[in-house]
């Protein structure tokens, strides 16, 4: 690098690194300043079909300066590693400083640009950079038609898609929560902005199942400790969890509780987990004993306090399963799908994905509504496109290097 | 239970991994012998307490901070014994080796048993993959940059051993792109999004984008050894504010991806 640097007089053609450099930092201090005077949040998103329309063009310009000015200087500067690099190293900055100031998802300015790093000139500049050098270093390199030019395009080209749908995606994308009771139909859901919005597709609730592990115990002070080991709270087990050993000497899956005690509600609705623990210190002496329950609707969580004051908990049970089985009704297609919608398992109709997202977590098992997750995504295919050029332009890479042993 | 039976099995692949270091540097026919299969016996051993410790709890054992390290250990050990193989690479050995002794000696003194828990997202046929991708990524890339901080400062020049080190950058980038797109793709169907900008995930992307600028640097700056040996040892560095410092960051107040335990 520091030969080119020496041989000739700066800004002269061919560019090198540093001038990409200089690009690079001179796009930062622009962004700046755009964002210290005008902030991005002021302007609109750009939605279908102006962002794919300001794609095309960058793509197109590209190509018609390779067509055009196949000799020229600049575009060869833009599609070699003299500007990929300083562009990388640009995009690595502006996500470093995500990465360590904390992102709150608003703010605009300086500084409250910096909290809202995705949301301001100084994410969008690096990363249209990125996208134009990579554009023309695909462009450069698509033909001829070559096994090297191949993996070398899949490689970059799957990053550009990408990284384009990705961020003309984003404006385009409409997400929403839908609260839906038992027997219910729901229409419409509530956005990030907590706005109400109707939306094309309907979820009627039929039926919400979830099961839950057995709630673990926590001894809670300045620091909390949990069981050391497995337990089955159904066989009476005796707990180490820090230096007492807890004797539990009766579990109840669904308690009610009285005035001194809890009784077995079983098949009683929102009723939750309580046990009756004795507490022994490290030498087996008692050091209490009582009932300890968690939070649901119809009990106050009981704790059991210990001498030394710290505080032993019956934590909420963790979900190990919940899913809701729906109708999902569609304006598009004006269909009707009986589904069963879990985690990891949305239904997908028309270009909208459901989730199952949520539950009434006092209630537990007996919630009496589920919540959803409904989005529409319609860059997500070539999201998709992007990712499978890149995984094969990694196998390429691997490859094509192994051979050169 | 399984993870009662981890102490003893650790010290034991502790043990014999260290005399394979030892025999490592000893110069004789029957130390190579030696140094061979104590270390595939070792990583075997740790593999079959993987595998039967799996089927104990019911889940991957793949959602704390301890049972992560179990597995770098086995990982660390798989790849240096590998690359050892097949270019008989002393120091990567070596270097492997101890760090896999490291991860499993931070192990047994915090062990951080969490029992069969496993929330509903995680039980997902994306989770195993992603994370066995990311895992292999991270000890094939850590085990280049440590080599590369081992020749810097034991010798002071970098350029016979570099070519070598590089080598393993490329298989590493590779699994650390397969670990990132099969987790968005699996985000997707859990999450809804397919990337979240979530802390851990910044830091991935970061740590993506600097092997990035180390292979464009690697390919088209060739010349530039100094430079790129630098610029693997801070990458070390990434990594690891990847996998271990997230939750000390300011910006790690909201991560789904910080480990239980």
């Amino acid at each position: 690098m520091g030969n080119q640097f020496k041989k000739k007089p700066l800004w002269l053609w061919p560019w090198g690194f540093l001038e990409g450099f200089i690009v690079s930092v001179g796009l930062w201090v622009l962004a700046f300043f755009l964002e210290l005077f005008v902030p991005l949040s002021l302007f609109p998103k750009l939605g279908f079909p102006t962002n794919a329309i300001v794609l095309v063009t960058i793509l197109s310009l590209l190509i018609l300066l390779k067509i055009i000015f196949p000799k020229s200087k600049f575009f060869n500067w833009l599609a070699s590693v003299k500007s990929a690099i300083p562009s990388i190293s640009l995009f690595l900055f502006s996500i470093i400083l995500m990465g360590i100031i904390p992102q709150i998802g608003h703010g605009m300015g300086i500084p409250g640009a910096l909290f809202n790093l995705l949301g301001s000139w100084l994410f969008l500049f690096p990363l249209i950079f990125m996208l134009i050098t990579l554009g023309a270093a695909v462009v450069n390199r698509v033909f001829p038609i070559t096994l090297k030019n191949i993996i070398f395009t899949l490689n970059h080209a799957g990053l550009w898609v990408c990284l384009s749908a990705g961020l003309v995606g984003s404006s385009d994308k409409i997400e929403a929560t839908v609260q839906v009771n038992q027997n219910e139909i729901a229409w419409y859901g509530t956005d990030k902005n907590g706005s109400v919005i109707e939306l094309p597709i309907a979820i009627e609730l039929q039926k919400f199942e979830a099961q839950f592990y057995q709630p673990r115990l926590a001894l809670m002070g300045s620091k909390t400790f949990f069981p050391e080991s497995e337990y089955d709270l159904n066989s009476n087990p005796s707990i180490k969890i820090d230096n007492l050993t807890i004797q539990v000497m009766q579990y109840l899956p669904k308690a009610f509780a009285t005035d001194s005690t809890f009784i077995d509600a079983r098949g009683v609705p929102f009723t939750g987990p309580a046990a009756m623990i004795q507490v022994f210190d490290s030498n087996g002496q008692t050091v209490t004993m009582g009932w300890i329950s968690s939070l649901t609707h119809v009990t106050a969580e009981k704790t059991l306090p210990l001498p030394d004051g710290r505080e032993l908990r019956l934590l909420p049970a963790e979900a190990k399963y919940f899913g809701s089985y729906a109708k999902i009704y569609s304006k598009k297609s004006s269909s009707v799908n009986q589904c069963l919608i879990e985690v990891n398992k949305p239904f997908r109709v028309d270009g909208w994905w459901i989730y199952q997202y949520s539950y009434d977590n006092l209630a537990g098992p007996d919630s009496t509504y589920s919540s959803f997750k409904v989005i529409y995504d319609p860059w997500l295919p070539l999201i998709y496109i992007g990712f499978a050029m890149m995984l094969l332009g990694g196998l390429g890479l691997v490859l094509i290097n192994d051979s050169k042993k | 239970m399984v993870w009662n039976y981890f102490v003893p099995v650790a010290l034991t692949v502790i043990l014999l991994w260290l005399v394979s270091v030892y025999f490592n540097h000893k110069e004789s026919a029957k130390g190579k012998l030696i140094l061979w299969y104590s270390g595939v016996t070792a990583s075997a051993l740790l593999g079959v307490f993987i595998i039967l410790y799996w089927f104990d709890i019911k889940r991957p054992p793949m959602r704390t901070m301890a049972e992560t390290r179990i597995w770098y250990s086995f990982l660390v050990s798989l790849v240096s014994l590998s690359v050892f193989k097949a270019y008989r690479s002393k120091n990567i050995l070596t270097i492997g080796l101890i760090m896999a002794s490291v991860f499993l000696v931070v192990d047994i003194i915090h062990p951080e048993y969490q029992g069969r828990f496993l929330m509903p997202a995680l039980q997902s046929p994306w989770f195993i993959p992603h994370v066995v991708s990311y895992m292999l990524a991270y000890a094939v890339l850590a085990s280049a940059s440590l080599s590369v901080a081992w020749t810097s400062f034991s010798k002071g020049s970098v350029h016979d051993e570099l070519q070598q080190q590089m080598r393993l950058v490329y298989p590493g980038f590779a699994l650390l792109t397969l670990g990132m797109l099969l987790g968005a793709y699996w985000a997707k169907f859990a999450w809804g999004d397919y990337w979240a900008w979530d802390p851990k995930e910044v830091w991935a992307l970061i740590t993506w984008f600097f092997y990035l600028l180390v292979i464009h640097i690697h390919r088209y700056m060739p010349t530039k050894h100094k430079l790129l040996a630098r610029l693997m040892i801070v990458a070390l560095w990434v990594l690891l504010i990847t996998w271990l410092g997230i939750k000390y960051l300011p910006s790690a107040s909201q991560s789904i991806h910080v480990y239980g335990g």
